[in-house]
């Protein structure tokens, strides 16, 4: 057990390698760093290579190389070139907001999703089954943007209940956790739909309910635990996908989290934002799913990676 | 009476070839005929755009801004759905919109197609030390999420159609490698394999001549499915001002501007958007059909 939790630790180095690797490889593609941080094309030539000197530029590529990853380990992205203060603490400033933000779409996801599948899956058939599933469809094909576009016309401009940009209470964060959370939901309903179908045809539960065992008790004594599995998947797949999206939802919303600064920083060529964005999001997203990887040989112990 | 004998003898013989059967299970899917002839009249607008387009996409009207549709108060035939902020048609725009998204999601479709199964078949093949490291890769690439890892690449490289094409293709070949990768490990074992190597078959003859065709079924459901991923992503990254470059129209550009008038002008948004959710819902339909299809298990009677 600890075992895997170390082997797993030390597979996380070259993933964070791979991606710092990355990072410095799309650095070098996007122009002459000098001439930015000098000030742009007007910049005199004896300013540029003061400035090439004065970041290491005119060193070897790999001596460069392994500047660049031991700065990233101890999270040193160099200066914002727009507000002049370390990259990194302009990033951390923004990620309350999503971590407020992508919980409660996570929430969400787990609570309305998947009940929404149980329940359908239980009654299956029933007129609620089946238009819960046609809703799952739609919300795995909708295009986010959209979904959030389509929701602010309704619930904005329409009818005047929620706002449409923002941050701070809990109004704000209604419109983008569904809009940030509906492909997950709509997925992991379908997913415990189709658990709870296969799990209540099996020769156990019939043995329970024989036993004189509620319905109730059946479905959440022997049912849900053993369809877990794909369910937790699922979810840990999600979770990347979830941050990805928040990049989206935030700029529909205006939400001031760290998604909406990465274009932000995209768009003002602000780089060492961007990297540090990049990087934070990055090692979040490993983490996590070592997290759900963990919690996978919770609950089952047959699976082992040894 | 020789008449009866062949018809009779014809019809014992009448053996319905795999392809025909396939296309009749597709067919046989109502779900998925509608996303046929809906996709059909998306890429019939993408085709045939500056025939079908009333006007000029990039024509701009400055008398003529935010003109509702045809059917509201003020609207015009002239724009059955209306103009933009800079007097733009927009049925015109949708449908050259329709232009650029199916384009690219098509082209990087298939070539990340090509890309993935290729990397996948040779990982699955040679197997060992180089199958472990196109895995590992994919790993990595496939727990990033696309917008992170997007935005990074054109913060480096721009934005643009030849940008995009190239992100997403490289992009997206993670979608194959692994089901190719896993198809090939099986499909090796196999006893024509084992004997077109006895016979002398060259490495790259039994990879590409003998195993490939026989795993293409899942390859082409991903593949189908997956241009409308691309599509999306496409859209996504316009939206975020990071796609397409205007003034060519893109969904995504349309929506996000006409996001900013939505309480006045909806117009601008609503037709885009409704554009893009019908090609994403088509190509859907039609990919779980063509899954269920190529699935002999699925198979009624």
């Amino acid at each position: 057990m600890i075992r895997y939790i170390v082997i797993r630790l030390l597979q996380m180095v070259p993933v964070v390698l791979g991606i710092a690797s990355f990072l410095f490889v799309l650095l070098r593609l996007s122009g002459d760093p000098a001439i930015l941080v000098a000030g742009g094309q007007s910049a005199s030539p004896e300013v540029v290579e003061r400035v090439r000197h004065e970041l290491g530029l005119d060193k070897p590529l790999v001596v460069q190389y392994v500047i660049f990853v031991s700065r990233l380990v101890r999270f040193d992205f160099g200066e914002s070139f727009m507000l002049r203060e370390p990259a990194l603490s302009v990033v951390v400033r923004r990620l309350p907001a999503t971590l407020r933000l992508s919980l409660t779409a996570f929430v969400l996801t787990l609570v309305v999703g998947f009940s929404a599948g149980v329940v359908a899956g239980v009654n299956r058939g029933s007129f609620l089954g089946r238009v819960l599933m046609v809703l799952a469809y739609l919300g795995q094909t909708m295009p986010n943007f959209w979904l959030g576009i389509l929701l602010i016309l309704l619930f904005c401009v329409r009818f005047h209940l929620f706002p449409s940009y923002g941050h701070g209470e809990l109004k704000h964060l209604v419109l983008p956790a569904i809009t940030m959370s509906a492909f997950s939901m709509a997925r992991i309903a379908r997913l415990a739909r189709s658990g709870m179908v296969e799990v209540m045809s099996q020769d156990y539960i019939r043995t329970a309910r024989a036993k004189g065992l509620s319905e109730t008790g059946v479905i959440s004594r022997h049912a849900i635990k053993n369809m877990l599995i794909p369910i937790v998947t699922t979810i840990g797949l999600s979770i990347g996908f979830m941050v990805g999206g928040a990049v989206i939802v935030e700029s529909i919303f205006s939400y001031p989290g760290v998604g909406s600064q990465l274009v932000t920083a995209v768009l003002n060529r602000d780089y060492p934002v961007v990297q540090a964005t990049v990087f934070v999001i990055a090692v979040a997203v490993v983490t996590a799913n070592l997290l759900v990887d963990i919690t996978y040989t919770f609950l089952d112990p047959r699976i082992r990676y040894d | 009476m020789s008449e009866k004998g062949v018809t009779a003898a014809q019809e014992e013989s009448r053996v319905i070839s795999l392809k025909l059967r396939i296309l009749q299970a597709f067919f046989a899917d109502k779900a998925g005929v509608t996303g046929l002839v809906l996709l059909a009249i998306m890429l019939l607008c993408a085709i045939l755009a500056p025939q079908i387009a009333p006007q000029d996409p990039l024509t701009q009207d400055l008398r003529n801004r935010f003109c509702p549709p045809v059917w509201a108060e003020g609207g015009s035939r002239d724009h059955i759905f209306g103009t933009d902020e800079l007097g733009r048609d927009v049925l015109s725009r949708t449908i050259f919109g329709a232009r650029v998204s199916l384009t690219l999601g098509f082209t990087s479709a298939t070539i990340s197609l090509v890309i993935g199964t290729a990397m996948g078949v040779i990982a699955g093949y040679r197997g060992a030390g180089l199958d472990s490291i196109v895995m590992r890769v994919a790993d990595i690439q496939l727990s990033m999420p696309f917008y992170v890892i997007g935005i990074a690449v054109v913060a480096a490289l721009g934005p643009g159609f030849r940008n995009l094409l190239i992100l997403l293709s490289l992009w997206g070949w993670t979608f194959y490698g692994r089901i190719a990768r896993g198809e090939v490990l099986t499909a090796r074992e196999e006893d024509y394999i084992h004997a077109a190597r006895v016979i002398g078959a060259g490495e790259l003859r039994i990879m590409f001549r003998h195993i490939l065709p026989n795993i293409l079924s899942p390859l082409i459901v991903i593949w189908t499915l997956s241009i409308a991923t691309m599509i999306l992503a496409e859209s996504g990254l316009s939206y975020l001002g990071l796609g397409i470059r205007p003034p060519t129209p893109s969904w995504g550009i349309m929506l996000s501007r006409g996001q900013r008038h939505l309480a006045t002008a909806w117009w601008l948004s609503i037709f885009p958007g409704l554009a893009l959710m019908v090609t994403i819902l088509s190509i859907n339909l039609v990919g779980d059909a063509l899954r269920d299809a190529l699935d002999p298990h699925s198979w009624r009677g």
